[in-house]
Protein backbone atom coordinates (compact mmCIF):
# COMPACT_ATOMS: atom_id res chain seq x y z
CA UNK A 1 0.00 0.00 0.00
CA UNK A 2 1.13 3.52 -0.83
CA UNK A 3 2.30 5.65 2.06
CA UNK A 4 0.22 8.61 3.19
CA UNK A 5 1.28 12.03 1.98
CA UNK A 6 0.75 14.93 4.37
CA UNK A 7 0.89 18.36 2.77
CA UNK A 8 1.16 21.64 4.65
CA UNK A 9 -0.33 24.37 2.47
CA UNK A 10 -0.12 28.16 2.54
CA UNK A 11 -2.56 30.50 0.78
CA UNK A 12 -2.09 34.28 0.85
CA UNK A 13 -3.10 35.46 -2.62
CA UNK A 14 -5.55 38.12 -1.48
CA UNK A 15 -6.77 39.08 1.99
CA UNK A 16 -6.90 35.72 3.78
CA UNK A 17 -3.83 34.33 5.53
CA UNK A 18 -4.47 30.61 5.61
CA UNK A 19 -2.53 27.47 6.46
CA UNK A 20 -3.87 23.92 6.26
CA UNK A 21 -2.64 20.38 6.67
CA UNK A 22 -4.18 17.93 4.22
CA UNK A 23 -3.73 14.16 3.98
CA UNK A 24 -3.64 12.47 0.57
CA UNK A 25 -5.43 15.37 -1.12
CA UNK A 26 -8.77 14.49 0.48
CA UNK A 27 -8.62 14.79 4.24
CA UNK A 28 -8.55 18.15 6.06
CA UNK A 29 -6.48 17.52 9.20
CA UNK A 30 -6.46 21.18 10.26
CA UNK A 31 -7.19 24.54 8.70
CA UNK A 32 -6.70 28.07 9.96
CA UNK A 33 -7.95 31.13 8.13
CA UNK A 34 -7.13 34.62 9.30
CA UNK A 35 -9.54 36.81 7.37
CA UNK A 36 -8.74 40.49 6.99
CA UNK A 37 -12.21 41.27 5.68
CA UNK A 38 -13.07 43.65 8.54
CA UNK A 39 -9.82 45.53 8.04
CA UNK A 40 -10.50 46.15 4.33
CA UNK A 41 -14.25 46.77 4.69
CA UNK A 42 -13.52 50.32 5.82
CA UNK A 43 -11.94 51.02 2.42
CA UNK A 44 -14.66 49.31 0.34
CA UNK A 45 -12.18 46.82 -1.11
CA UNK A 46 -8.83 45.15 -0.52
CA UNK A 47 -5.92 47.57 -0.07
CA UNK A 48 -2.88 45.61 -1.32
CA UNK A 49 -0.24 47.13 0.98
CA UNK A 50 -2.43 46.58 4.06
CA UNK A 51 -3.08 42.99 2.97
CA UNK A 52 0.67 42.31 2.62
CA UNK A 53 1.41 43.82 6.04
CA UNK A 54 -1.23 41.68 7.71
CA UNK A 55 0.03 38.51 6.02
CA UNK A 56 3.54 39.27 7.30
CA UNK A 57 2.32 39.85 10.85
CA UNK A 58 0.16 36.74 11.02
CA UNK A 59 1.99 34.08 9.06
CA UNK A 60 3.89 32.36 11.89
CA UNK A 61 0.88 32.57 14.21
CA UNK A 62 -1.32 30.86 11.63
CA UNK A 63 1.36 28.22 10.98
CA UNK A 64 1.71 27.40 14.67
CA UNK A 65 -2.02 27.30 15.33
CA UNK A 66 -2.58 24.90 12.43
CA UNK A 67 0.13 22.46 13.50
CA UNK A 68 -1.19 22.58 17.07
CA UNK A 69 -4.75 21.88 15.93
CA UNK A 70 -3.56 18.87 13.92
CA UNK A 71 -1.35 17.70 16.78
CA UNK A 72 1.56 17.49 14.35
CA UNK A 73 5.04 18.97 14.01
CA UNK A 74 6.98 19.94 10.88
CA UNK A 75 8.64 16.49 11.04
CA UNK A 76 5.31 14.88 10.16
CA UNK A 77 4.94 16.97 7.00
CA UNK A 78 5.95 15.45 3.63
CA UNK A 79 5.68 18.52 1.41
CA UNK A 80 4.86 22.21 1.51
CA UNK A 81 2.39 23.59 -1.05
CA UNK A 82 1.95 27.27 -1.76
CA UNK A 83 -0.17 29.48 -4.01
CA UNK A 84 2.16 31.21 -6.51
CA UNK A 85 -0.58 33.04 -8.44
CA UNK A 86 -2.73 34.58 -9.63
CA UNK A 87 -3.35 37.22 -6.98
CA UNK A 88 -1.89 40.33 -5.39
CA UNK A 89 1.89 40.26 -5.87
CA UNK A 90 2.76 41.57 -2.40
CA UNK A 91 0.35 39.16 -0.72
CA UNK A 92 1.56 36.17 -2.74
CA UNK A 93 5.17 37.06 -1.91
CA UNK A 94 4.65 36.71 1.84
CA UNK A 95 3.23 33.20 1.38
CA UNK A 96 6.00 32.25 -1.04
CA UNK A 97 8.81 33.60 1.18
CA UNK A 98 7.42 31.82 4.24
CA UNK A 99 6.88 28.57 2.32
CA UNK A 100 10.40 28.60 0.88
CA UNK A 101 11.90 29.41 4.30
CA UNK A 102 10.00 26.43 5.75
CA UNK A 103 11.10 24.24 2.87
CA UNK A 104 14.84 24.96 3.23
CA UNK A 105 14.81 24.83 7.03
CA UNK A 106 13.06 21.46 7.17
CA UNK A 107 14.27 19.87 3.91
CA UNK A 108 10.79 19.35 2.48
CA UNK A 109 9.90 19.77 -1.19
CA UNK A 110 8.08 22.95 -2.17
CA UNK A 111 5.07 22.50 -4.46
CA UNK A 112 3.66 25.36 -6.58
CA UNK A 113 -0.14 25.51 -6.79
CA UNK A 114 -2.26 27.69 -9.06
CA UNK A 115 -4.98 29.42 -7.05
CA UNK A 116 -7.74 28.21 -9.38
CA UNK A 117 -6.48 24.62 -9.28
CA UNK A 118 -7.00 25.03 -5.56
CA UNK A 119 -10.60 26.21 -5.96
CA UNK A 120 -11.30 23.27 -8.27
CA UNK A 121 -9.78 20.79 -5.80
CA UNK A 122 -11.92 22.17 -2.96
CA UNK A 123 -14.41 19.72 -4.47
CA UNK A 124 -12.01 16.83 -3.87
CA UNK A 125 -12.51 17.43 -0.15
CA UNK A 126 -16.20 16.59 -0.62
CA UNK A 127 -15.72 13.47 -2.77
CA UNK A 128 -12.91 12.46 -5.16
CA UNK A 129 -13.30 14.11 -8.57
CA UNK A 130 -14.84 11.96 -11.31
CA UNK A 131 -13.52 12.43 -14.85
CA UNK A 132 -14.05 13.76 -17.39
CA UNK A 133 -15.57 16.82 -15.77
CA UNK A 134 -16.32 20.44 -16.37
CA UNK A 135 -15.51 22.98 -13.71
CA UNK A 136 -17.36 26.27 -13.54
CA UNK A 137 -14.91 28.55 -11.77
CA UNK A 138 -16.52 31.73 -10.46
CA UNK A 139 -14.85 34.22 -8.16
CA UNK A 140 -13.79 37.84 -7.77
CA UNK A 141 -11.05 37.32 -10.34
CA UNK A 142 -12.34 34.46 -12.49
CA UNK A 143 -15.21 33.23 -14.58
CA UNK A 144 -14.06 30.16 -16.45
CA UNK A 145 -15.25 26.87 -17.85
CA UNK A 146 -12.48 24.30 -17.48
CA UNK A 147 -12.43 20.79 -18.92
CA UNK A 148 -10.55 18.14 -16.94
CA UNK A 149 -9.98 14.68 -18.43
CA UNK A 150 -7.87 13.47 -15.52
CA UNK A 151 -6.29 14.71 -12.29
CA UNK A 152 -4.39 17.97 -12.60
CA UNK A 153 -5.07 18.40 -16.31
CA UNK A 154 -6.82 21.66 -17.12
CA UNK A 155 -8.19 22.83 -20.46
CA UNK A 156 -9.93 26.18 -20.55
CA UNK A 157 -12.95 26.12 -22.84
CA UNK A 158 -14.44 29.48 -21.97
CA UNK A 159 -13.77 32.58 -19.92
CA UNK A 160 -14.79 36.13 -19.28
CA UNK A 161 -14.01 38.78 -21.86
CA UNK A 162 -13.97 41.55 -19.27
CA UNK A 163 -15.09 41.58 -15.61
CA UNK A 164 -15.15 38.45 -13.50
CA UNK A 165 -18.56 37.64 -12.08
CA UNK A 166 -17.54 38.38 -8.48
CA UNK A 167 -16.08 41.69 -9.60
CA UNK A 168 -19.41 42.60 -11.22
CA UNK A 169 -21.17 41.77 -7.93
CA UNK A 170 -18.77 44.03 -5.99
CA UNK A 171 -19.25 46.90 -8.44
CA UNK A 172 -23.03 46.65 -8.49
CA UNK A 173 -23.06 46.51 -4.68
CA UNK A 174 -20.98 49.68 -4.63
CA UNK A 175 -23.27 51.46 -7.11
CA UNK A 176 -26.33 50.84 -4.96
CA UNK A 177 -24.28 51.36 -1.80
CA UNK A 178 -25.08 48.16 0.09
CA UNK A 179 -21.61 47.21 1.32
CA UNK A 180 -18.68 44.93 0.68
CA UNK A 181 -18.08 42.19 -0.35
CA UNK A 182 -20.85 42.45 -2.93
CA UNK A 183 -21.57 38.75 -3.49
CA UNK A 184 -23.11 37.75 -0.17
CA UNK A 185 -24.78 41.15 0.31
CA UNK A 186 -26.55 41.12 -3.05
CA UNK A 187 -27.43 37.45 -2.72
CA UNK A 188 -29.22 38.16 0.56
CA UNK A 189 -31.00 41.23 -0.84
CA UNK A 190 -32.04 39.34 -3.99
CA UNK A 191 -33.87 36.75 -1.90
CA UNK A 192 -36.17 39.49 -0.60
CA UNK A 193 -36.78 41.09 -4.00
CA UNK A 194 -38.53 40.49 -7.28
CA UNK A 195 -37.20 40.47 -10.82
CA UNK A 196 -38.80 43.72 -11.93
CA UNK A 197 -35.95 45.63 -13.58
CA UNK A 198 -35.29 45.30 -17.29
CA UNK A 199 -31.58 44.41 -17.41
CA UNK A 200 -29.87 42.92 -20.50
CA UNK A 201 -28.82 39.28 -20.71
CA UNK A 202 -25.00 39.24 -20.44
CA UNK A 203 -23.45 37.89 -23.69
CA UNK A 204 -26.26 35.51 -24.53
CA UNK A 205 -24.60 34.04 -27.64
CA UNK A 206 -23.32 30.72 -28.99
CA UNK A 207 -19.82 30.96 -27.47
CA UNK A 208 -18.64 29.52 -24.15
CA UNK A 209 -17.43 32.94 -23.04
CA UNK A 210 -18.89 35.41 -20.57
CA UNK A 211 -19.08 39.18 -20.29
CA UNK A 212 -20.35 41.15 -17.32
CA UNK A 213 -19.29 44.71 -18.06
CA UNK A 214 -22.44 45.33 -20.12
CA UNK A 215 -24.86 44.44 -17.35
CA UNK A 216 -22.75 46.42 -14.89
CA UNK A 217 -23.00 49.51 -17.14
CA UNK A 218 -26.74 48.90 -17.50
CA UNK A 219 -27.08 49.00 -13.70
CA UNK A 220 -25.05 52.23 -13.53
CA UNK A 221 -27.27 53.86 -16.19
CA UNK A 222 -30.45 52.62 -14.59
CA UNK A 223 -29.51 53.96 -11.16
CA UNK A 224 -28.44 57.27 -12.70
CA UNK A 225 -31.68 57.66 -14.70
CA UNK A 226 -33.90 56.75 -11.76
CA UNK A 227 -32.09 59.31 -9.61
CA UNK A 228 -32.59 62.00 -12.28
CA UNK A 229 -36.30 61.23 -12.33
CA UNK A 230 -36.39 61.41 -8.58
CA UNK A 231 -37.33 57.73 -8.25
CA UNK A 232 -36.16 55.61 -5.36
CA UNK A 233 -34.14 52.49 -6.31
CA UNK A 234 -35.74 49.32 -5.01
CA UNK A 235 -32.49 47.71 -3.99
CA UNK A 236 -33.92 44.26 -3.32
CA UNK A 237 -35.57 44.17 -6.74
CA UNK A 238 -32.46 45.43 -8.52
CA UNK A 239 -30.32 42.82 -6.72
CA UNK A 240 -32.81 40.13 -7.71
CA UNK A 241 -32.95 41.23 -11.35
CA UNK A 242 -29.16 41.43 -11.58
CA UNK A 243 -28.63 38.08 -9.89
CA UNK A 244 -31.22 36.33 -12.05
CA UNK A 245 -29.58 37.55 -15.27
CA UNK A 246 -26.10 36.52 -14.12
CA UNK A 247 -27.09 33.12 -12.75
CA UNK A 248 -29.19 32.30 -15.83
CA UNK A 249 -26.32 32.87 -18.26
CA UNK A 250 -23.82 30.97 -16.09
CA UNK A 251 -26.21 28.03 -15.84
CA UNK A 252 -27.22 28.07 -19.50
CA UNK A 253 -23.66 28.18 -20.90
CA UNK A 254 -22.35 25.60 -18.44
CA UNK A 255 -25.09 23.06 -19.18
CA UNK A 256 -24.79 23.68 -22.91
CA UNK A 257 -21.02 23.10 -22.84
CA UNK A 258 -21.55 19.82 -20.99
CA UNK A 259 -24.09 18.61 -23.53
CA UNK A 260 -21.86 19.67 -26.42
CA UNK A 261 -18.84 17.82 -25.01
CA UNK A 262 -20.96 14.94 -23.70
CA UNK A 263 -19.70 15.33 -20.15
CA UNK A 264 -21.77 14.27 -17.18
CA UNK A 265 -19.74 15.56 -14.22
CA UNK A 266 -19.92 19.17 -13.15
CA UNK A 267 -18.11 20.85 -10.31
CA UNK A 268 -18.58 24.38 -9.08
CA UNK A 269 -15.57 26.28 -7.74
CA UNK A 270 -14.57 29.70 -6.41
CA UNK A 271 -15.99 32.26 -4.02
CA UNK A 272 -19.18 32.77 -6.05
CA UNK A 273 -19.88 29.04 -5.57
CA UNK A 274 -21.32 30.23 -2.25
CA UNK A 275 -24.11 32.03 -4.12
CA UNK A 276 -27.42 30.46 -3.15
CA UNK A 277 -29.18 31.11 -6.42
CA UNK A 278 -26.35 29.70 -8.54
CA UNK A 279 -26.18 26.58 -6.38
CA UNK A 280 -29.94 26.06 -6.65
CA UNK A 281 -30.18 26.62 -10.42
CA UNK A 282 -27.28 24.27 -11.17
CA UNK A 283 -28.80 21.65 -8.87
CA UNK A 284 -32.15 21.91 -10.70
CA UNK A 285 -30.61 21.67 -14.17
CA UNK A 286 -28.24 18.85 -13.26
CA UNK A 287 -31.09 16.86 -11.79
CA UNK A 288 -33.12 17.35 -14.96
CA UNK A 289 -30.24 16.25 -17.19
CA UNK A 290 -29.02 13.54 -14.80
CA UNK A 291 -25.60 15.14 -14.44
CA UNK A 292 -23.45 14.66 -11.32
CA UNK A 293 -22.93 17.98 -9.57
CA UNK A 294 -20.40 18.61 -6.81
CA UNK A 295 -20.40 21.86 -4.87
CA UNK A 296 -17.82 22.61 -2.15
CA UNK A 297 -19.18 23.18 1.34
CA UNK A 298 -19.38 26.90 2.12
CA UNK A 299 -16.19 26.93 4.21
CA UNK A 300 -14.15 25.82 1.16
CA UNK A 301 -15.71 28.31 -1.26
CA UNK A 302 -13.86 31.39 -0.07
CA UNK A 303 -10.05 31.47 -0.12
CA UNK A 304 -8.49 28.82 2.10
CA UNK A 305 -5.31 26.76 2.25
CA UNK A 306 -7.15 23.43 2.50
CA UNK A 307 -7.94 23.51 -1.21
CA UNK A 308 -4.30 24.39 -1.94
CA UNK A 309 -3.26 21.34 0.07
CA UNK A 310 -5.73 19.16 -1.85
CA UNK A 311 -4.48 20.40 -5.24
CA UNK A 312 -0.88 20.38 -3.95
CA UNK A 313 -1.07 16.64 -3.36
CA UNK A 314 -1.71 15.97 -7.07
CA UNK A 315 0.87 18.56 -8.11
CA UNK A 316 3.32 16.75 -5.80
CA UNK A 317 2.49 13.33 -7.32
CA UNK A 318 3.21 14.79 -10.78
CA UNK A 319 6.64 15.86 -9.57
CA UNK A 320 6.06 19.62 -9.74
CA UNK A 321 8.63 21.44 -7.61
CA UNK A 322 9.40 25.09 -6.99
CA UNK A 323 13.20 24.77 -6.90
CA UNK A 324 14.46 27.63 -8.97
CA UNK A 325 13.47 31.25 -8.92
CA UNK A 326 10.57 32.09 -6.65
CA UNK A 327 8.21 34.14 -8.78
CA UNK A 328 4.80 35.42 -7.74
CA UNK A 329 2.44 35.78 -10.70
CA UNK A 330 -0.29 38.39 -10.55
CA UNK A 331 -1.84 37.09 -13.78
CA UNK A 332 -1.39 33.48 -14.77
CA UNK A 333 -3.34 31.03 -16.93
CA UNK A 334 -4.31 27.78 -15.25
CA UNK A 335 -1.60 25.24 -16.13
CA UNK A 336 -0.92 21.60 -15.43
CA UNK A 337 2.07 22.48 -13.28
CA UNK B 1 27.31 30.61 18.95
CA UNK B 2 26.44 30.76 15.25
CA UNK B 3 24.30 33.56 13.85
CA UNK B 4 22.65 34.58 10.59
CA UNK B 5 22.31 38.28 9.77
CA UNK B 6 19.78 39.28 7.11
CA UNK B 7 19.20 42.70 5.60
CA UNK B 8 17.10 43.26 2.48
CA UNK B 9 15.69 46.61 3.48
CA UNK B 10 17.40 49.17 1.28
CA UNK B 11 20.34 49.85 -1.08
CA UNK B 12 22.37 46.77 -0.33
CA UNK B 13 21.52 43.22 0.53
CA UNK B 14 23.61 42.10 3.51
CA UNK B 15 23.72 38.45 4.41
CA UNK B 16 26.28 37.30 6.95
CA UNK B 17 27.12 34.42 9.21
CA UNK B 18 29.17 34.65 12.36
CA UNK B 19 30.68 32.16 14.75
CA UNK B 20 31.66 33.24 18.27
CA UNK B 21 31.62 36.92 17.36
CA UNK B 22 33.71 36.51 14.22
CA UNK B 23 32.39 36.96 10.70
CA UNK B 24 32.48 33.71 8.72
CA UNK B 25 30.97 35.00 5.46
CA UNK B 26 29.57 38.44 4.67
CA UNK B 27 27.96 38.87 1.28
CA UNK B 28 26.97 42.36 0.23
CA UNK B 29 25.49 43.32 -3.12
CA UNK B 30 23.38 46.09 -4.60
CA UNK B 31 19.71 45.47 -4.03
CA UNK B 32 18.80 46.25 -7.63
CA UNK B 33 17.71 42.90 -9.02
CA UNK B 34 14.48 41.06 -8.36
CA UNK B 35 14.99 40.53 -4.64
CA UNK B 36 12.36 37.83 -4.10
CA UNK B 37 13.67 35.74 -7.01
CA UNK B 38 17.24 35.99 -5.78
CA UNK B 39 17.21 36.06 -2.01
CA UNK B 40 17.07 32.32 -1.35
CA UNK B 41 19.97 31.60 -3.70
CA UNK B 42 22.01 34.11 -1.73
CA UNK B 43 21.01 32.81 1.70
CA UNK B 44 21.69 29.20 0.78
CA UNK B 45 24.99 30.20 -0.83
CA UNK B 46 26.18 32.08 2.27
CA UNK B 47 25.19 29.18 4.54
CA UNK B 48 27.01 26.71 2.29
CA UNK B 49 30.16 28.84 2.00
CA UNK B 50 30.17 29.12 5.79
CA UNK B 51 30.15 25.33 6.02
CA UNK B 52 27.02 25.67 8.13
CA UNK B 53 23.70 23.93 7.97
CA UNK B 54 20.65 26.08 8.61
CA UNK B 55 20.02 23.89 11.64
CA UNK B 56 23.37 25.02 13.12
CA UNK B 57 22.17 28.62 13.43
CA UNK B 58 21.59 29.70 17.05
CA UNK B 59 20.15 33.18 16.46
CA UNK B 60 18.84 35.34 13.64
CA UNK B 61 19.34 39.10 13.32
CA UNK B 62 17.10 40.78 10.81
CA UNK B 63 16.88 44.38 9.64
CA UNK B 64 13.24 45.50 9.92
CA UNK B 65 13.32 48.93 8.29
CA UNK B 66 12.85 51.67 7.45
CA UNK B 67 13.41 51.31 3.70
CA UNK B 68 11.63 49.66 0.79
CA UNK B 69 8.28 48.25 1.96
CA UNK B 70 8.64 45.07 -0.09
CA UNK B 71 12.33 44.71 0.75
CA UNK B 72 11.71 44.89 4.49
CA UNK B 73 8.76 42.52 4.26
CA UNK B 74 10.72 39.89 2.32
CA UNK B 75 13.48 39.92 4.96
CA UNK B 76 11.13 39.86 7.93
CA UNK B 77 8.95 37.07 6.52
CA UNK B 78 11.96 34.87 5.79
CA UNK B 79 13.68 35.59 9.12
CA UNK B 80 10.64 35.05 11.31
CA UNK B 81 9.63 31.85 9.50
CA UNK B 82 13.18 30.49 9.85
CA UNK B 83 13.38 31.48 13.52
CA UNK B 84 9.96 29.96 14.20
CA UNK B 85 10.72 26.69 12.43
CA UNK B 86 14.25 26.34 13.84
CA UNK B 87 12.99 27.43 17.28
CA UNK B 88 15.78 29.95 17.77
CA UNK B 89 15.84 33.55 19.03
CA UNK B 90 15.28 36.45 16.65
CA UNK B 91 16.28 40.08 17.05
CA UNK B 92 15.34 43.05 14.87
CA UNK B 93 17.73 45.87 13.95
CA UNK B 94 16.94 49.27 12.47
CA UNK B 95 18.30 49.93 8.97
CA UNK B 96 19.58 53.28 10.24
CA UNK B 97 21.31 51.72 13.23
CA UNK B 98 22.99 49.27 10.88
CA UNK B 99 24.21 52.13 8.65
CA UNK B 100 25.87 53.81 11.63
CA UNK B 101 27.21 50.63 13.30
CA UNK B 102 30.75 51.15 11.97
CA UNK B 103 31.07 54.65 13.47
CA UNK B 104 32.22 55.34 17.03
CA UNK B 105 30.95 58.92 17.14
CA UNK B 106 27.34 60.11 17.05
CA UNK B 107 25.99 60.09 13.50
CA UNK B 108 22.75 60.77 11.70
CA UNK B 109 22.07 58.13 9.08
CA UNK B 110 19.35 58.97 6.59
CA UNK B 111 17.42 57.32 3.77
CA UNK B 112 15.84 59.57 1.18
CA UNK B 113 12.15 59.19 0.45
CA UNK B 114 9.92 61.25 -1.80
CA UNK B 115 8.99 64.95 -1.60
CA UNK B 116 12.03 66.03 0.41
CA UNK B 117 11.31 63.63 3.27
CA UNK B 118 13.85 61.29 4.81
CA UNK B 119 13.92 58.46 7.32
CA UNK B 120 16.47 59.27 9.97
CA UNK B 121 17.60 58.81 13.56
CA UNK B 122 20.38 59.75 15.92
CA UNK B 123 22.85 56.98 16.68
CA UNK B 124 25.98 56.44 18.70
CA UNK B 125 27.75 53.51 20.31
CA UNK B 126 25.36 53.44 23.27
CA UNK B 127 22.10 53.70 21.34
CA UNK B 128 20.15 50.45 21.76
CA UNK B 129 16.62 51.31 20.77
CA UNK B 130 15.54 52.56 17.38
CA UNK B 131 14.51 56.21 17.53
CA UNK B 132 13.77 56.49 13.83
CA UNK B 133 11.53 59.20 12.44
CA UNK B 134 10.12 60.39 9.12
CA UNK B 135 10.99 64.03 8.69
CA UNK B 136 11.55 66.84 6.16
CA UNK B 137 15.24 66.92 5.28
CA UNK B 138 15.52 70.67 5.95
CA UNK B 139 14.16 70.32 9.47
CA UNK B 140 16.53 67.48 10.21
CA UNK B 141 19.57 69.38 8.95
CA UNK B 142 18.82 72.69 10.67
CA UNK B 143 18.73 71.24 14.16
CA UNK B 144 21.58 68.74 13.82
CA UNK B 145 24.41 70.56 12.05
CA UNK B 146 27.09 69.38 14.46
CA UNK B 147 26.73 65.68 13.58
CA UNK B 148 27.92 63.60 10.65
CA UNK B 149 25.19 62.68 8.17
CA UNK B 150 25.35 59.24 6.58
CA UNK B 151 23.70 58.24 3.31
CA UNK B 152 24.22 55.76 0.48
CA UNK B 153 22.97 58.38 -1.98
CA UNK B 154 24.02 61.94 -2.54
CA UNK B 155 21.80 64.42 -0.72
CA UNK B 156 21.49 67.88 -2.21
CA UNK B 157 22.92 70.61 -0.03
CA UNK B 158 24.19 68.26 2.69
CA UNK B 159 27.63 66.75 3.11
CA UNK B 160 27.10 63.05 3.63
CA UNK B 161 29.49 60.24 4.54
CA UNK B 162 29.36 56.62 3.43
CA UNK B 163 27.51 54.43 5.96
CA UNK B 164 29.68 51.73 7.57
CA UNK B 165 28.13 48.40 8.48
CA UNK B 166 29.86 46.51 11.30
CA UNK B 167 27.90 43.33 11.80
CA UNK B 168 30.01 42.07 14.70
CA UNK B 169 29.36 45.33 16.57
CA UNK B 170 25.63 44.77 16.10
CA UNK B 171 25.77 41.13 17.14
CA UNK B 172 27.67 41.99 20.32
CA UNK B 173 25.45 44.92 21.15
CA UNK B 174 22.29 42.84 20.83
CA UNK B 175 23.69 39.65 22.29
CA UNK B 176 21.08 39.44 25.05
CA UNK B 177 18.17 40.84 23.04
CA UNK B 178 15.45 38.62 21.65
CA UNK B 179 11.84 39.10 20.66
CA UNK B 180 8.74 36.93 20.50
CA UNK B 181 8.85 35.64 16.94
CA UNK B 182 5.10 36.20 16.43
CA UNK B 183 5.41 39.88 17.31
CA UNK B 184 8.35 40.55 15.02
CA UNK B 185 7.24 42.94 12.32
CA UNK B 186 8.43 45.47 9.82
CA UNK B 187 9.07 49.01 10.97
CA UNK B 188 7.73 50.92 7.97
CA UNK B 189 7.43 54.20 9.97
CA UNK B 190 5.69 56.04 7.15
CA UNK B 191 1.93 55.70 7.01
CA UNK B 192 0.22 54.52 3.85
CA UNK B 193 -1.79 57.07 1.89
CA UNK B 194 -5.08 55.38 2.81
CA UNK B 195 -4.27 55.60 6.54
CA UNK B 196 -3.78 59.37 6.53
Amino acid sequence: MKDDVIVLAIESSCDETSVAIVKNGVEDLATTIFSQIDIHKVFGGVVPEIASRNHEQNITIVLEETLNKAGLSMNDIDAIAVTYGPGLIGSLLVGLMAAKALSISSNKPLIPVHHIAGHIYANNLESPLKFPLIALVVSGGHTELVLMKEDYSFEKIGGTLDDAVGEAYDKVARIIDVGYPGGPVLDKLAQKGEDTYDLPKPLDDKTDDFSFSGIKSAVINLVHNEKQRGNEIRKEDLACSFQNRVVEILTKKTIRAMEKLEIKNLILAGGVAANSSLRRRLEEECEKKEFNLTIPSLKYCTDNATMIGAAGYYSYLLGNRLDGKIVAKSVEELKNH
Amino acid sequence: MKTLFLDTSSFYINIATSDNDKIVVHHQEKNDQKLSERIFFLIEDVIEKSNFLLSDIDKIYVVNGPGSFTGIRVGITIAKTLAWNLKIPICTISTLMMMSSGYKETTIPLIKDRNGFVYSGLYNEEAMKSNDIYIKLEELVISNKKYKFLSYEEVEGVEVFEPKVDIIEIIKKFKDEKENVHSVKSNYIKKMDVEK
